[in-house]
């Protein structure tokens, strides 16, 4: 089928959607909801079957959904209307709740019901919950009503509130009344579950040493305590502890809420900056803070009371499991280092094998954008921040002494996407997605991407990849090479097989055999090209895109990261997603009408 | 062009040496620019500065090593790391031992790739004036060649499409908040590219200002260099059946020595011809 993919942003669902739909063999194209001008010529261009909007905040114009068939995948059960359904699904402690395939209709997410998936809830973020469960359900959904709009003979279900299974309600927009935390009452189990409700957008605004912030990224901690409840009580590597009636809740990261709206050119050209973005809280927090203790954590920490950790580590039957699970994937110079001396001890660590886990959302999304942007000097810290996570790359690839798997839980991005590949295996759950370029970003890239990428691919799919920057699923992943082995989409079966896989390769027979020619190979290719010459080349065009001054700086990436950090909406879908601007005139007469249903 | 300053490293052990030649160099300037000057006690300390300075590892125009410090070719061995390690051709770097015993010329001409070797006795004032100085054309000029090979590259890259030619010119057009006191422009065919409204209308405006000057012609076909007199300055490639007419117009905080002008005009003249010879089908 031809199949018009409507979405507010290229989120990860909407890439997901996208991955999926193509392979099973339908024609896609891309329109982000710029404005209804927009979904109407998309519509009038691409001549969908099909129309299905996998993240859509906008309305659909009515001359669209009342002539094509649209379907919105709302992330609630069967009869859930209303903006903040998941939202409200963690405030209320919802321990069930799921994703439904509606008709767009005159009234929002009151239309016909074409499939629905439920999911067991979790308490983490919103944000957390809607890559993992939602994801999952949602694309389940997806195929299940496209296999249904293709059978021809499937009579979705109109919405019915009398009937049994229809559990859902309308609910209004979620306000930050609603949100508020009233630390002299709210306990800690509240606190953790009201900021997961608004997290990562919009947050849960509170008052800090008079100053109106939105707080993000809440961890229960077990140990410290403190007397007067929302008092910070300590500070770990950027996050907050703050006293509960009940405990202490760390908040690892704020944003300023922006009472001055300034226009945009005189922002991006001013350098007073206004740090109204996502930031860790002790950044925004600055001198407030000089009384706050530092909460030591290990570097390698191995324990399992809750508290604020990025990086941990397991072991067990001769294989070590490095975590490191940083905001949304992102990873300043900071936490570069730390990962750096991390892996330098779980290396040193009485293992055969050692397995990179990554974080919970993402294995790694590169370098850290947000703090970049918030830095002194972008272009320095840049140059810092890719030094660092070189190294961090180095230190995998130059491994000797043991083998090293890559384990993909999350999505992967930029930078992170080329890390994973220094790993001597990558596996990876049937359900992420990877982005492995840096285009939209306006950079060459670094993380020795240009030995490991076209070892594994080869050098005519390595372009491909870096050149046109659409994600890529796993199955084709496999297919070219990228990953050695697809895991199971389920967290529990995925850390199952994981560890039953990386057990029984520092078990094999042929681990001694494995680990002599791994090395033999690195040398090889040492001889062949130095890493270190990979290293200069690729930071040779860095430099350009970060401080060139023989023709002038790069400023795609500079105005590429401000873009992506103040969260502007391109102007138009990027011509690599939407396949119907490609289309031209003289094609017209080969479009067809859509199909009647 | 778009230096502000010169960003020369000082490498020794000796904390008196490296502050006597920070006071030598203190109010040199080249084409009117001043030197920033780092300092390192080591060669690890040199390193980190390197990794965690865009400056230093950038854009180093000019670099002095001591030889001994925490190794006996601790010096020899972050030459090698700069030229090989970073890859960095460009960085004009001079050997300046205390001990020429430990580390002879010849020898360590014959097998470092350095610009020039001198003993701490030779280092008066004057000797390191005269060798800042000439470095740091060097490096401009050398580093502008360079620059312009890449560009041409990626225009010869592009196959004349049109989409192509413009991810290529990308390093050069706009202007962001870090440039902001040195911006640039491309005009090709009356279209100021990689701009938004305003900030065209201001090129046009300057570019009318400085295209009816007479300027320093560049070859028969009309093509000329001109400076106004508030540090903007264009490049103006004539169009010709054979190429587009194409401007680069910018602002530096130095006039460029002529052999700077004549690679950026090889540079415009080229892309010229590449626009002419694109389409936006490709």
């Amino acid at each position: 089928m031809r199949i018009l993919l409507i979405s507010s942003s290229y989120n990860g669902l909407c890439q997901r959607a996208h991955v999926e739909l193509e392979h099973l063999g339908h024609d896609i194209s891309v329109s982000l909801a710029l404005s209804a001008d927009d979904v109407r010529k998309a519509v009038a261009l691409f001549q969908p079957d099909v129309i299905i909007c996998p993240f859509l905040k906008e309305k659909i114009p009515e001359d669209v959904w009342s002539r094509h068939l649209c379907i919105i995948l709302h992330p609630g059960i069967k009869g859930d209307r209303g903006p903040s359904s998941l939202d409200w699904a963690i405030l209320n402690g919802e321990e069930e709740w799921g994703v439904t395939a509606l008709q767009a209709a005159e009234e929002m997410d009151a239309g016909d019901i074409w499939a629905t998936a439920t999911f067991k809830m979790r308490q983490a973020s919103k944000a957390s919950i809607y890559r993992r469960e939602v994801t999952r359900a949602a694309i389940r959904a997806m195929l299940e009503t496209v296999e249904r709009i293709e059978s021809r003979t499937f009579a979705p279900e109109p919405l019915d509130y009398s009937k049994p299974d229809v559990r859902g309600e309308l609910r209004p927009l979620m306000k930050q009344q609603e949100r508020v935390i009233d630390w002299e009452h709210d306990n800690v189990e509240n606190i953790i579950r009201k900021i997961n409700a608004g997290d990562s957008a919009p947050g849960v605004l509170d008052t800090i040493d008079g100053e109106e912030y939105f707080l993000y990224g809440a961890h229960e901690e077990r140990e410290l305590q403190g007397w007067k409840p929302g008092e910070i009580i300590a500070q770990r590597h950027g996050a907050i502890c703050r006293a509960a009636i009940d405990g202490a809740v760390w908040v690892s990261h704020l944003r300023r809420k922006n009472v001055q709206k300034t226009p945009f050119y005189k922002r991006f050209l001013s350098r007073a900056k206004q740090l109204d973005f996502k930031l860790p809280a002790a950044m925004l927090l600055g001198d407030t803070l000089s009384d706050v203790q530092e909460s030591p954590i290990d570097l390698l920490y191995r324990g399992t009371e809750q508290t604020f950790r990025e990086i941990w580590y397991e072991e067990a039957h001769q294989v070590g499991y490095l975590h490191f699970d940083f905001h949304n994937g992102a990873m300043s110079t900071d936490q570069c280092r730390r990962l750096q001396e991390a892996y330098l001890l779980a290396v040193k660590r009485p293992t055969r094998v050692l397995v990179l886990m990554g974080g919970t959302d993402f294995w790694s999304n590169g370098v850290h954008l947000n703090i970049i942007e918030a830095s002194d000097n972008p272009a320095n810290e840049s140059w810092r921040n890719i030094n660092a996570i070189d190294d961090v790359v180095l230190g995998i690839l130059t491994t000797e002494t043991k083998l090293t798997i890559s384990a993909v839980w999350g999505g992967a991005g930029a930078g992170g996407a080329m890390m994973l590949l220094a790993a001597d295996k990558v596996w990876a759950r049937e359900g992420v997605v990877l982005n492995p370029h840096y285009k939209t970003m306006g950079l060459y890239g670094s993380e020795y991407w240009t030995y490991s990428l076209p070892k594994r691919v080869g050098p005519v799919k390595a372009l491909e990849l870096t050149e046109t920057p659409l994600p890529l699923g796993m199955k084709k992943a496999k297919a070219i090479g990228y990953i050695d082995e697809i895991l199971p989409d389920d967290f529990f079966e995925f850390q199952a097989q994981l560890r039953q896989k990386a057990e029984a390769l520092a078990g094999g027979s042929n681990y001694l055999h494995l680990l002599a020619e791994k090395r033999e190979r690195r040398e090889k290719d040492e001889r062949a090209k130095p890493l270190a010459a990979y290293r200069a080349a690729e930071l040779q065009h860095m430099k350009m895109n970060f401080a060139g001054k023989f023709y002038g700086g790069e400023v795609n990436y500079h105005e590429a990261r401000y873009n992506f950090v103040h969260k502007v909406r391109p102007k138009e879908t990027a011509a690599y997603l939407a396949k119907h601007m490609r289309l031209d005139s003289d094609r017209f007469s080969e479009l067809r009408q859509p199909l009647a249903y | 062009m778009f230096f502000k300053y010169w960003p020369v490293l000082l490498v020794d052990d000796e904390p008196d040496v490296l502050s006597i030649s920070r006071l030598a160099m203190k109010n040199f300037d080249v084409y009117g620019l001043p030197l920033k000057i780092y300092t390192a006690a080591s060669k690890a300390d040199a390193i980190r500065l390197m990794n965690d300075d865009v400056d230093v590892g950038c854009s180093l125009a000019v670099a002095f090593i001591d030889v001994v410090m925490e190794t006996d070719r601790a010096g020899l061995d972050l030459c090698d790391y700069i030229r090989n390690d970073m890859g960095n051709k460009l960085t004009q770097i001079f050997i300046r031992t205390g001990q020429p015993g430990v580390a002879p010329e010849r020898e360590v001409i014959d097998k470092y790739d350095i610009n020039g070797y001198f003993t701490k006795v030779e280092a008066t004032e004057d000797k390191l004036y005269s060798l800042v100085k000439s470095s740091v054309r060097q490096y401009l000029s050398y580093g502008t060649a360079l620059a312009t090979v890449d560009l041409s590259n990626s225009l010869m890259a592009a196959g004349g499409s049109r989409r192509k030619i413009l991810y290529a010119l990308s390093p050069i057009g706009g202007m962001g908040p870090d440039q902001a006191d040195t911006p640039r422009w491309l005009i090709v065919d009356d279209q100021v590219l990689f701009s938004d409204e305003v900030d065209a209308d201001q090129a046009m405006r300057r570019l009318e200002n400085l295209r009816a000057s007479e300027g320093m012609p560049l070859d028969p076909a009309g093509d000329k260099y001109v400076k106004g007199e508030d540090g903007y300055q264009v490049i103006h490639v004539a169009g010709t059946p054979s190429r587009t007419e194409t401007f680069f117009l910018f602002k530096s905080r130095f006039s460029p020595p002529d052999l700077v002008i004549n690679l950026m005009h090889s540079f415009v003249t080229q892309l010229a011809v590449a626009w002419h010879h694109s389409s936006e089908e490709k």
